[in-house]
């Protein structure tokens, strides 16, 4: 029994309100300065139900909210203007002319003669739209006309019933240049081929392609073009040499042929890899069609 | 000067991109992330400049759980265009989530839309304005 009282009274916590004696005065330390803590992220809770789950747009809303996206053309949303695309196929299609249909034309020309005498639009509108036309070529060529009124004044400046070689060399130009204008700003413009030559062959300022994507085959194809131009530039260097006299002009002569066979090589390579950069955007979106298709 | 993309390049035009977006854009309604997400990336591949794809790959990475990649579409998106909507909604609530108050901003861009976009955008700053 005395023990049980005796283990009552040992009790280790103080007794309510008995008075203890104050702990031992801290000496004060200096303020320590508070840390630097980063700046408190408030995380901030939607209302569970009134948004979409990922608390954004629904796809219905992103396909039907209007862009405001300046639709300005080539080199502006990085896809292929449908005007530029129409330039290109207008300028080949008077580069084949010349190259070898444009007899046959000029004989469906000949042949075709206006009873006033003068190519007229409504001579164009006629031609446009009519069968005889077709085979030779000069429907294509009124088309064309007609829905350009600039190519109409070219054809039409002199009067004269029929196009000249030289009127359609001068519409081609019109169309590239307009080309050109559309395409500027761009480090490089799908510059207009002249039949049988490549830009670079021809002599054209044009910069190699580089496409944005494709990081290896960029570098592949910028140091190609320098390599081309470089190549260009010695030969034009080594023809300028050339004096009249042949034993010394033989010489040179060699070594033109050899930087020629040299362009050559750069050109194909080029053109290679660019027809592997149009191969791996076709097979992609083959690809990427395929699977859609599977899953429908 | 900008550099030629590769839809430039191969003569990829809008319209041909937007019938392959449709199609993402369909897989990532019926939930099909994955697939919607290569659709959108291959886009990207021929076109970087897309502001649309970009926000819609964001929806994808967003949908994904992926939220600060997300964050990146949307900032792609917008620097292509400034003014693109569902960027400006997603990226301002992706911010504020992550308590940047500079989600406000993007969301007050969207406000004066008479679109669900810009009504949500309302709803989120006016609830924003009372806490």
């Amino acid at each position: 029994m005395i023990n049980q009282v005796e283990n009552r009274n040992v009790n280790h916590e103080p007794d309510a309100g008995v008075l203890h004696a104050p702990p031992p005065p801290v000496k004060k330390k200096k303020k320590a300065q508070p840390p630097k803590l980063p700046p408190k992220v408030e995380v901030i809770a939607f209302p569970p139900g009134r948004f979409h789950p990922t608390g954004g747009a629904t796809v219905k809303e992103l396909t039907e909210t209007p862009c405001e996206e300046p639709k300005v053309g080539y080199g502006t949303t990085g896809f292929k203007d449908p005007a530029v695309r129409k330039l290109e196929s207008d300028i080949a299609f008077m580069t084949r002319l010349l190259d070898g249909d444009f007899d046959r034309l000029e004989a469906a020309f000949t042949g075709w003669a206006p009873a006033d005498g003068i190519l007229s639009m409504q001579d164009i509108l006629w031609a446009a739209d009519s069968t005889d036309c077709a085979q030779s070529g000069l429907r294509d060529v009124a088309r064309l006309i007609k829905n350009d009124p600039r190519l109409f004044n070219i054809i039409n400046a002199d009067g004269n019933i029929g196009i000249t070689r030289t009127e359609i060399q001068a519409c081609r130009k019109l169309l590239e240049d307009e080309l050109r204008v559309k395409t500027a700003g761009l480090s490089a413009g799908p510059a207009p081929q002249v039949s049988g030559t490549t830009p670079a062959a021809a002599g054209s300022t044009a910069q190699p392609i580089v496409p944005s994507v494709l990081p290896g085959l960029d570098g592949a194809i910028e140091n190609l073009g320098s390599t081309i131009n470089s190549v260009q530039q010695q030969m034009s260097e080594l023809t300028n040499q050339l004096t009249g006299d042949a034993k010394a002009d033989a010489k040179i002569q060699g070594q033109i042929t050899q930087l020629n066979t040299k362009l050559q090589m750069l050109l194909n390579l080029q053109a290679s890899l660019l027809t592997m950069m149009s191969n791996v955007a076709k097979l992609w979106s083959e690809t990427s069609m395929n699977a859609v298709r599977n899953m429908k | 000067m900008s550099p030629i993309t590769l839809a430039q390049q191969v003569g990829f035009t809008e319209q041909d991109a937007q019938r392959i977006a449709d199609a993402g854009c369909d897989l990532l309604n019926g939930g099909q992330l994955e697939a919607a997400a290569d659709v959108f990336k291959g886009l990207l591949a021929i076109n970087p400049r897309d502001a649309f794809v970009h926000t819609a790959y964001g929806m994808v990475l967003q949908e994904q759980g992926d939220e600060a990649a997300a964050v990146r579409e949307f900032d792609s998106a917008l620097e292509e265009d400034p003014k693109m909507p569902v960027a400006l909604l997603n990226r301002g609530i992706l911010r504020l989530k992550r308590g940047n108050v500079a989600g406000l901003d993007d969301l007050k861009a969207v406000t004066p839309l008479k679109t669900t976009v810009g009504e949500r955008a309302r709803e989120i700053v006016k609830a924003f304005a009372q806490r």
